[in-house]
């Protein structure tokens, strides 16, 4: 059985800063690692490698060359990785992300599971493994909190607002895991140093038969202002005794609607 | 004196906390110690003393610089590096 | 087991100056760093003096990421209310090669990993050496979380901290007198209001050290750099002082207060604090020096105590590359004989006393027991700029000719100990 890995790279969300001025993060300079929910994604391919006979095939994208989180799929358990590094990725939206990402698996080939997360660590969009099943015409089980592989089936339990609902389809089927599904483990440092001795593939656009014009339809999304909130402080001091203090913080946090009488 | 948050300051850098402490206390040595100089020394305010006198640690706020482990008088603190990948990641140096 | 050849504790300067010239060697080395990526756990002032590398690595310095080169040195005494600077500048200095860089941890151990890991050593990031695999007291390998490596030879260059040395039980307890804290903050201002605010063309930069009031007496001393497009400003103190006092102020006070002082005020105005760092650092020289060598195993850079205070300067970043480089060549010696034991490790030694850093340390000895003196930090800086207030102010009464201004300040108290003083920092 073949797993196909999609993983994303992003900044790391710990490391970024706000500009107080435009209220915009500062991503400059911050490092790239591979996102927290690929984690999962990998753990959970290594755990049904680990009971059932398959090979892990990680496939990442992105600009600037995605070299460390392929490493990283590598050391968490794949066993082998595709990448392609292209600066088209940098402003592709998510249906183009999607279509390469369709191309690439389709190239790999002979796929049984695809596995992605739910939506990326950094954008959340929450399309691209909805839009990758439509594209190879696979079913999708998105949101997977528990996957079991029975025979030539998936049988996942997803989460929904308030009920577990329970899901099957046969294989080959896209599956969106959530960080529930497990807790990802930490490579040992040996699994690290075997990973840069398993094979790597560097594809460039030409090697998915996709052309450049083709995917810069796909810049359709644009991104109109990426601000965090205003904050503003009222910065009341209530200074009567404690009693009175108490009263007057209740009286007013219940004018600003922060608290229901 | 000027005030100072030291919170403020430490907002400024990424702390990636692991769950464990990389630092320990031996209390037994702590109860006896008259100078109790980590209170002061550390540059993160990791050490608070509480009503009861007994000294707490935040070793989330660590910047690993050792100087509690050099200045403590009576060994009392169990020193280490907090895991690979974990604690205080600065982008300047 | 897995085996290597070699084995680098730290991506510091020392460690990768080490795996940089095995590499080279097409010796296999491994790095371990337990720092998200190399640089994130190292702390330095910020000036590197460049002439006594310069030969070590000469293909890589062209395209490093130094800040800025020194073109001015100023030197500040400060007492409460008043401060009294000299300057030194030289043409020379704007000659290359450069005398000195400044430079940022982080960022300048980030590109050396690239480089080191391009001649084709491996870097691993974010796994700490736990451990080392011992023998009979022979080193032979190391313990990463449970994991064993075993390696010929492990380079111990994880820092003034160094457990790796402890472990190997070349190193003992560590004394307060030996050791001072720095703490730091980065700020950041435009290159330009850089260069404006402090009269420098781009690429020029100044190196300011300030004595006095600002340590309250401690041991200590503030230092300003200026980086590309930011500024390190902090201060370094003695930690035996910090251990006595009984100031009730806490680190971050002190620097905070330096921030505030109106010396530095002007320069910093409008910069945004970026980022709060702290490091200790060794200040005893040479002897502070743990054994460098066992079986199996060398010590190299701030954890072999090889960094100091030379009175105006702290000096570390220097005797770290150097020191790599040159237990690298002692593992190459060894690896000709396939010889590890401490006898052929011992080499090192010897190449390092061959060298400027042991010839440093060594004529700087004694540099620790005059800084202890209390009068440099507290009254020496109070008397110049008293001395300078009367020679400058001109108050009500008229003016007292110069020569009994200043005859009447040195008849004090303390010009005994100034001349005793001054031939003691004189000999250093
Ligand atoms: C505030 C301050 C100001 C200074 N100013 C100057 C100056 O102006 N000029 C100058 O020349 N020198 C200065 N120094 C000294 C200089 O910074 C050091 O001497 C030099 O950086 C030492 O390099 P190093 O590689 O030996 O150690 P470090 O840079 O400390 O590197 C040690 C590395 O080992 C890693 N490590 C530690 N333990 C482990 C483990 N168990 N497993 C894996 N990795 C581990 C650490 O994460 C770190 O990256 C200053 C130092 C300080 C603190
Ligand atoms: S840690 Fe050391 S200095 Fe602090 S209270 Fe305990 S014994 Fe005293
Ligand atoms: S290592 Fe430094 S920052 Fe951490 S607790 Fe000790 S003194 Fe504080």
């Amino acid at each position: 059985m073949r797993i196909v890995v999609c993983a994303k790279q992003v900044v790391d969300l710990a490391q970024i800063r706000m500009n107080r001025e435009t209220r915009e993060p500062i991503l400059s300079g911050i490092p790239l690692i591979i996102g927290d929910i690929e984690k999962n994604v990998l753990e959970e391919a290594t755990r049904i490698k680990e009971q059932h006979k398959a090979e892990v095939i990680a496939l990442s994208i992105g600009w600037p060359q995605p070299d460390g989180t392929i490493l990283e799929c590598l050391g968490r358990g794949a066993d082998r990785a595709v990448m392609l590094a292209d600066p088209i990725f940098e402003t592709l939206s998510s249906t183009g992300v999607a279509t390469v990402l369709a191309k690439a698996i389709e190239k790999i080939g002979d796929y049984a599971l695809i596995l992605l997360g739910e939506g990326s660590t950094d954008n959340n969009s929450g399309q691209v493994g909805p839009m990758v099943a439509q594209i190879l015409g696979l079913p999708l089980v998105s949101y997977a909190r528990q996957l079991e592989i029975v025979e030539d089936k998936v049988r996942i339990v997803k989460g929904l607002e308030d009920c577990f609902e329970t899901a099957e389809a046969s294989l080959p089927v896209v599956v969106t895991v959530s960080a529930e599904i497990n807790e990802p483990r930490i490579p040992t440092i040996l699994d690290v140093m075997e990973a840069s001795s398993k094979p790597q593939e560097s594809w460039s656009l030409g090697d998915i038969e996709i052309s450049r014009e083709e995917l810069e339809q796909h810049h359709s999304v644009k991104v109109l202002s990426n601000q965090y909130p205003e904050q503003t402080r009222k910065n009341i001091l209530f200074q009567e005794e404690l009693g009175k203090s108490v009263d007057s913080l209740l009286q007013n946090l219940v004018k600003e609607g922060v608290l229901e009488r | 004196m000027v005030e100072v948050n030291i919170k403020d300051k430490l907002a400024l850098d990424t702390f990636k906390p692991a769950k464990e402490s990389h630092l320990k206390l031996n209390q037994e040595l702590c109860r006896g110690c008259k100078v109790r100089c980590c209170l002061f020394v550390c540059p993160a305010r990791v050490y608070t003393m509480d009503e009861q006198s007994e000294i707490h640690i935040e070793f989330e706020a660590c910047l690993e610089c050792g100087t509690c482990l050099i200045a403590c008088p009576h060994n009392a603190i169990q020193w280490n590096y907090p895991q690979g990948g974990f604690g205080v990641q600065f982008r300047y140096g | 087991m897995t085996k290597v050849t070699s084995i680098v504790v730290g991506a510091g300067l020392a460690g990768l100056s080490a795996a940089y010239s095995l590499a080279r060697d097409s010796i296999d080395v491994l790095v371990v760093e337990r720092g998200d990526y190399p640089g994130a756990k190292n702390i330095t002032g910020g000036r590197m003096y460049f002439l006594p590398i310069r030969s070590l690595f000469p293909e890589l310095w062209d395209e490093a990421p130094w800040e800025r080169h020194i073109v001015r040195e100023v030197l500040t005494g400060v007492s409460k209310c008043s401060s009294l600077s000299i300057e030194f500048s030289n043409q020379k200095y704007n000659n290359k090669p450069y005398h000195s860089f400044t430079i940022l941890g982080s960022r300048f151990n980030k590109w050396f990993a690239q480089k080191v890991a391009e001649k084709g050593a491996r870097v691993i990031n974010k796994y700490k050496v736990d451990d080392l695999i011992l023998d009979n007291g022979k080193v032979k390998g190391i313990v990463v979380g449970g994991a064993q490596i075993e390696a010929d030879v492990v380079i111990a260059a994880d820092g003034t901290m160094s457990q790796i040395a402890e472990k190997a039980g070349l190193r003992g307890k560590r004394e307060p007198q030996d050791f001072a804290l720095g703490v730091k903050e980065v700020i950041a201002l435009s290159p330009q209001t850089i260069e404006g605010r402090f009269r420098l063309k781009a690429d020029e930069g100044i190196a300011q050290l300030f004595v006095g009031s600002l340590t309250k007496g401690m041991l200590g001393a503030g230092f300003l750099y200026t980086n590309r497009d930011c500024i390190s400003l902090g201060l370094v103190l003695g930690i035996k002082d910090l251990t006595d006092c009984h100031l009730n102020v806490m680190p971050y006070e002190l620097l905070e207060e330096f921030k505030l002082r109106p010396e530095i005020v002007p320069l910093i105005n409008g910069g945004e604090s970026v980022e709060y760092s702290a490091h200790v650092l060794s200040e005893s020289g040479i002897k502070g020096m743990p054994k460098l060598f066992g079986d199996g195993i060398l010590v190299a850079g701030d954890a072999a105590g090889m960094a100091m205070n030379m009175g105006l300067t702290v000096r570390g970043m220097e005797f770290a590359i150097a020191s790599g480089a040159l237990a690298a060549e002692a593992v190459r010696m060894a690896k000709k004989q396939n010889d590890f034991s401490a006898g052929a490790l011992s080499k090192y030694q010897d190449l390092l006393k061959e060298s400027f850093v042991w010839k440093d340390l060594n004529t700087f000895r004694h540099a620790p027991d005059v800084l202890a003196n209390p009068r440099l930090f507290g009254e020496y800086p109070q008397l110049a700029c008293t001395m300078m207030e009367k020679l400058m102010t001109v108050g009500e009464e008229p003016k007292k000719k110069l020569s009994t201004t200043i005859s009447k300040e040195l008849r004090s108290r303390l010009a005994l100990s100034l001349l005793r003083d001054s031939f003691r920092f004189w000999r250093m």
